[in-house]
């Protein structure tokens, strides 16, 4: 079985999208998956970096696509990736015509992972609309605790018997089981807790670099 | 009142396009100031995900080209029209592009909103937000998620009021984009 990784983070460097992904892919990995990985957003101004990358899908049996949600669902490069692989699958050209599953590993900034349920939903009606098979989700909230970590040393550690069940699924070809998605999806810390401490990170990276006494700044008139 | 009308159509010929002419007639006749702006036409470089908006420059992002003029236009209007393409029962990727780049309109800090946790308004009011989609095929399910998606949008954007339509490609655009001129005059 061949999967692509896509990181569909736009940052360049670690990212949680990253690190979540790479904890997935080396499981398969390790269960006799022959795996790639890609990112998204260089391709979102080039036809000829769209066009390497729905090669890169057509290579694959599974794709897992692991992204943030931006403003309530997919990052925009990820969702012109998904247009274009659509349109392949519409025309039924070769490329992206073959890979036959898709997974989505999504995190989001808030403390309630219900908030990454539109981009789920995205990524399911995706699979209808096309024929691409939907492999299931794993959803956490609190997303920034994975920054640039393994699974093993962050606060989602509780949730590793969760990622090797889902590893287990798609390798054999099957679906995340949904009792490995509620794992996940459990928060990290009670919301009153992560507003509190999540203020107090952002005012420091504020004074950090710079912006902290301008922080509530109205800077458009209206 | 006034209305910045998001044109997030792939091209000139595209049904989204015939809908936003559509949008902007209806706001038009109920005497609503629309400023129309062809989104495929800007210099638009998609979020990086840095958070300078909140942390370096707060309020404004830090890449140059034409987002942060289009945040100023955004939160400078009563209302926020949006006529594009639904992608998968979600904004097409030219609009989604141009929300991307708005979160500077909202603070870093957090408040809750019926229960969830969100972010504080940064201004001391939003437009409100109204969105004409176009399907090729009509497509049920898809057009409930884009309106789950425009709602989910409107909390987070603390908009006064929002609503949604899709039409599918060789529907007549005129009466849904009737209906949400309506929603505004209800909203206000």
């Amino acid at each position: 079985m061949n999967t692509l990784l896509l990181v569909g983070s736009p940052k360049p460097g670690t990212s949680a999208s990253r690190s979540f992904g790479e904890a997935l892919l080396s499981r398969l990995a390790a269960r006799s998956v022959t795996t790639r990985t890609a990112r998204v957003a260089p391709s979102f101004r080039s036809e000829v970096k769209l066009a390497e990358l729905t090669e890169e899908i057509a290579w694959a049996d599974l794709v897992v696509l692991s992204c943030p949600v931006y403003v309530d669902s997919l990052p925009a490069p990820v969702t012109r990736l998904l247009e274009a692989w659509a349109a392949g699958v519409d025309a039924n050209a070769r490329v992206g015509s073959k890979a036959r599953q898709l997974a989505l590993l999504v995190q989001c900034g808030f403390p309630e992972a219900r908030h990454c349920n539109v981009a789920i939903d995205v990524c399911r009606q995706f699979c209808a609309e096309t024929g691409v098979e939907w492999a299931g989700a794993l959803a956490f909230g609190t997303g920034g605790a994975l920054e640039g970590r393994s699974i093993e040393r962050s606060p989602l550690a509780r949730a590793v018997p969760a990622l090797d069940a889902a590893a287990d699924a798609l390798a054999a070809g099957q679906p995340i089981p949904s009792s490995a998605s509620a794992a996940f999806a459990k928060p990290i810390a009670p919301a009153w807790v992560y507003t509190l401490f999540g203020g107090l990170a952002w005012w420091r990276l504020a004074r950090k670099r710079g912006g902290k006494e301008r922080l509530r700044l109205r800077r458009y008139p209206q | 009142m006034n209305a910045l009308l998001l044109d997030a159509s792939p091209s000139a010929s595209h049904s989204s396009s015939r809908a936003a002419d559509a949008l902007h007639a209806a706001l038009a006749a109920r005497g609503t100031q629309v400023d129309r702006v062809i989104v495929r036409d800007l210099n638009l470089h998609p979020c990086t995900g840095c958070f300078g908006c909140w942390t370096k420059r707060p309020g404004e992002c830090l890449i140059a080209d034409d987002g942060p003029p289009l945040a100023a236009r955004v939160i400078a209007s009563d209302v926020l029209a949006v006529a594009c393409p639904v992608s998968f029962g979600m904004w097409g990727s030219l609009a989604k592009s141009a929300f991307d780049r708005m979160i500077g309109l909202v603070l870093p800090h957090f408040t809750k909103i019926d229960g969830e946790v969100h972010h504080e308004p940064r201004y001391a009011r939003y437009p409100h937000w109204i969105a004409l989609g176009t399907q090729r095929r009509p497509n049920a399910d898809a057009a409930a998620l884009f309106a789950q998606l425009v709602a989910r949008n409107a909390i987070n954007f603390h908009s006064p009021s929002h609503a949604a339509e899709v039409v599918s490609e060789h529907e007549a655009a005129a009466a849904a984009a009737d209906r949400l001129a309506v929603s505004v005059e209800v909203g206000s």
